[in-house]
């Protein structure tokens, strides 16, 4: 009998060792990224840590995602959405430390290449039978800066009859716009400058919406403060800001 | 009747399994209990009057119904010829069939979009007047997908288990190969098929990965329960969101509740 109790024993310390064999917080930053920001972010990530050795873990996805996320976990150090929309937000509950405002985070419309002669500028998306592809208002930056577009294009209604589908992140609707199965999608600048020829790019009247700004925030919740405002300053810095040029967001005026 | 089992002392092996069984329940308690403490009554009876709700719901049963139906009608034949017959390859058709369940579900929905896509079926189908993609069409061939391979793993078992000599004494008496199959076997592994059906159709209803891939994350439109959890965890509606899950829930387990009852009294044990 002795014996069966010390076995019982063994295995529950062996459940309890896995469930203490959590992450270990504290040797690294943790940061949340909206997906339409991974290229740049994940180039800047290895260059931060050739230079510095501070390893930067990033979890991807869309930035109303990441925000409630960030509420739940209540853990980790910065926050890169894809608009300022979502740290101001967060800002409200007193969730963060720092921010600086990084790159503009622009739409444009993505017309899948082989309708490139039917779909030759905005108003084209009114037509009939033309399949939208638009991200999720409230899961993806730019799904919000879709709706206003759509609001102030003056054929609004007529253009949400064709939305065939919202996807929630850019990502999702660069594969379906890249493959033709959906006519256009209106997505991030940044999409066809990384992956040049897979689509059409028209552009989007700039007075048609509020320029979205992706920035970079500290969050309150960081327990080494310091080291994530030294990595934010790095995105900020020149050599940040150039890195995301290459990926094709430009730096927000200042 | 069955002779009852005979009323035994707990053995010391009773005492050391019942720990485990003890710390799974507790996590599964421990589960339902955190979600239901997030939820105000008020976010519930929001989630239950909001349109959306009530479109979700109805959505992810009409559809898991649906792919539960093509999952049996697929899946049911097939493992009846797995189990009953053996043909060279068969380790291969059997490796192949398991595929689909260690898939994972965001990956099924990539293969899936890629194959309905434009570039492969979608155009040939959509000359037909067929549209795959981001319609509810979409939500059913993801879930499908799941539910008949379930299907024809779990049925594959349920027919192993019978005893095929009492098909063959069928035979010799002048059943017919459909009278065999109708009459003897598919009674015999009755409590299998079903207990197949329902963790096909459980898994039908519960699949996210490859419905937002294949049919998008459309609100009011191919917003199956699941997706609505997703979209508003996405917007922060962490209540909604919870209030979903447990409507989700509560419906699947009233369901397994009478199916469990149903092969209780058909089985007799």
């Amino acid at each position: 009998m002795r014996a069966t109790w010390r076995a019982a024993g063994l295995m529950i310390a062996a459940v309890l060792m896995t469930a203490a064999g959590a992450p270990a917080w504290g040797q690294e930053l943790y940061a949340y990224v909206g997906a339409g920001l991974r290229p740049p972010v994940d180039a800047l990530i290895e260059a931060y840590r050739q230079k510095t050795g501070v390893t930067v873990k990033a979890e991807y996805g869309g930035s109303g995602q990441l925000l409630t996320r960030i509420g739940e976990t209540g853990k980790g150090d910065l926050f890169i959405p894809g608009s300022t929309a979502y740290t101001g937000t967060l800002k409200e509950k007193g969730g963060v430390r720092e921010e600086w405002i990084l790159v503009l985070h622009g739409p444009v419309l993505a017309v899948a290449n082989g309708k490139a002669d039917a779909i030759q500028s905005f108003s084209d998306l009114a037509k009939p039978g033309v399949k939208l592809g638009l991200g999720d208002p409230a899961a993806m930056a730019l799904g919000r800066t879709a709706d206003e577009i759509l609001d102030r294009s003056g054929q609004g209604d007529a253009i949400r009859k064709n939305v065939t589908v919202r996807a929630a992140t850019v990502k999702q609707l660069a594969l379906y716009v890249i493959d033709g199965n959906v006519d256009a999608a209106i997505i991030g600048a940044a999409e066809a400058a990384q992956a040049p020829g897979t689509f059409v790019v028209r552009a989007i009247p700039t007075d048609w919406y509020q320029a979205e700004y992706a920035p970079v925030a500290v969050l309150s919740a960081s327990t080494q403060p310091d080291a994530a405002a030294a990595f934010a300053a790095f995105l900020a810095s020149d050599e940040g800001l150039a890195v995301f040029a290459r990926y094709g967001f430009p730096p927000a005026k200042r | 009747m069955r002779p009852r089992p005979l009323r035994r002392r707990l053995t010391g092996l009773d005492c050391l399994a019942a720990v485990p069984l003890a710390l799974i329940l507790l996590l599964v308690a421990g589960v339902l209990a955190a979600l239901a403490l997030r939820l105000s009554w008020a976010e519930l009876l929001t989630a239950f009057r909001s349109p959306e709700t009530r479109f979700a719901l109805w959505l992810s049963l009409w559809t898991s119904a649906a792919a539960l139906a093509a999952g049996v009608a697929l899946g049911l034949p097939a493992a009846y010829l797995l189990a009953r017959r053996s043909f060279p390859g068969q380790a291969v058709v059997d490796t192949l069939l398991d595929i689909p369940m260690v898939m994972p579900p965001l990956v099924a929905g990539l293969g899936l979009l890629f194959l309905f896509g434009r570039r492969m079926l979608g155009e040939p189908l959509a000359a037909m007047g067929i549209d795959l993609l981001f319609s509810p069409a979409g939500v059913v061939l993801a879930q499908a997908f799941v539910a008949a391979t379930v299907m024809v793993r779990m049925g594959k078992a349920a027919f192993a288990a019978t005893d095929p000599g009492l098909g063959d004494a069928a035979r010799t008496l002048g059943a017919t190969p459909w009278g065999v199959f109708w009459s003897v076997d598919l009674p015999l592994a009755a409590r299998g098929l079903l207990a197949g059906a329902v963790l096909a159709w459980a898994r039908a209803l519960g699949e996210f990965g490859a419905t937002l891939l294949l049919a998008g994350a459309t609100r009011l439109r191919t917003e199956t329960l699941p997706m609505a959890v997703f979209l508003n965890i996405a917007t922060g509606e962490t209540g909604v969101a919870v209030a979903c899950a447990l409507i989700l829930l509560a419906v699947a387990s009233a369901l397994l509740l009478v199916l469990r009852g149903l092969g209780g009294a058909r089985g007799g044990a």
